[in-house]
């Protein structure tokens, strides 16, 4: 009698890690969610723009099923010169997440601008560049010659 | 109708090598330009064509040589409407600048010998 209750006792205990072990199975966190195993730029990686244009730049993140967004977008000269590259460039992210920013130009510069995105220990970066263009010509026209669109 | 007239042009681009697209301003027309009448009303449009489109200077200067006979009002960046201030005869140069490049036009005044009130 004392042996059958002890067994009991033992099944049910056994029941007990049983059903702990698949309820934190079931509850644990899925480590892939937030996982990253590599980040990449859409599209090309050298970027011209010309000042006033606004182009959006997405992250490509493996697997595809990760959530982590926290990406950190740094910009800087590409030959590491000082200089405040936000006097001639911006970034900045239209929503909430950092896996997509906005980029532009406000003015023209000579050299290249390297954005390099971190997060997740992955990297990845890009180029732009916003080059000045010369004149070659200029010519006139009167409103009864042309069609002018703008 | 319309649909053969421009099956017309096409077929005409293609066995001349002609660009008859109406949308870009291809050529330059250096005047002369007539103003018919005094006045802002009755004045006509310059524009200034900037090679290459994508130039990064995109401002253009204009003067005229005699504002007291042609003057101007800037429209935008590349565009002026130039107007008679009064009637005048001979020439007056309107002078389109950007960088080192200048582009020149002549303005005459004719009304068809009528008076204007």
């Amino acid at each position: 009698m004392k042996k059958n209750s002890k067994n009991i006792i033992a099944l049910l205990l056994s029941f007990g890690v049983c059903a702990l072990s698949i309820y934190s199975l079931l509850n644990m966190p899925t480590k892939e969610n937030n996982s990253v195993n590599s980040i990449s730029i859409q599209g090309e990686d050298h970027i011209e723009l010309i000042p006033g244009d606004v182009v959006l730049i997405n992250l490509i993140v493996s697997p595809s099923s990760s959530s982590f967004s926290d990406f950190s977008w740094i910009a800087s000269w590409s030959d590491g010169q000082d200089g405040d590259v936000l006097d001639y460039f911006f970034i900045d992210f239209p929503e909430n997440s950092k896996r997509m920013a906005r980029i532009g130009a406000i003015t023209t510069w000579s050299d290249e601008v390297k954005v390099l995105v971190t997060g997740g220990g992955e990297f990845t970066y890009f180029y732009v560049s916003c080059p000045y263009v010369d004149v070659t010509n200029i010519s006139l026209s009167d409103n009864s010659m042309v069609f002018k669109t703008k | 109708m319309r649909k053969k007239g421009l099956l017309f042009v096409t077929l005409l681009s293609v066995f001349t090598g002609a660009d008859f697209s109406y949308q870009n301003p291809h050529y330059s027309f250096p005047g002369v330009h007539v103003l018919n009448a005094t006045g802002v009303s009755n004045g006509l449009i310059l524009n200034a064509i900037v090679s290459p489109s994508d130039a990064s200077d995109k401002y253009v200067t204009f003067t005229t040589s005699d504002k007291s006979k042609v003057n101007f009002i800037r429209l935008d960046d590349d565009s002026i409407k130039v107007y008679a201030v009064v009637s005048f005869s001979g020439l007056v140069t309107i002078t389109a600048s950007i960088s080192s490049y200048n582009a020149y036009c002549s303005c005459v005044y004719d009304n068809g010998g009528f008076s204007q009130s």
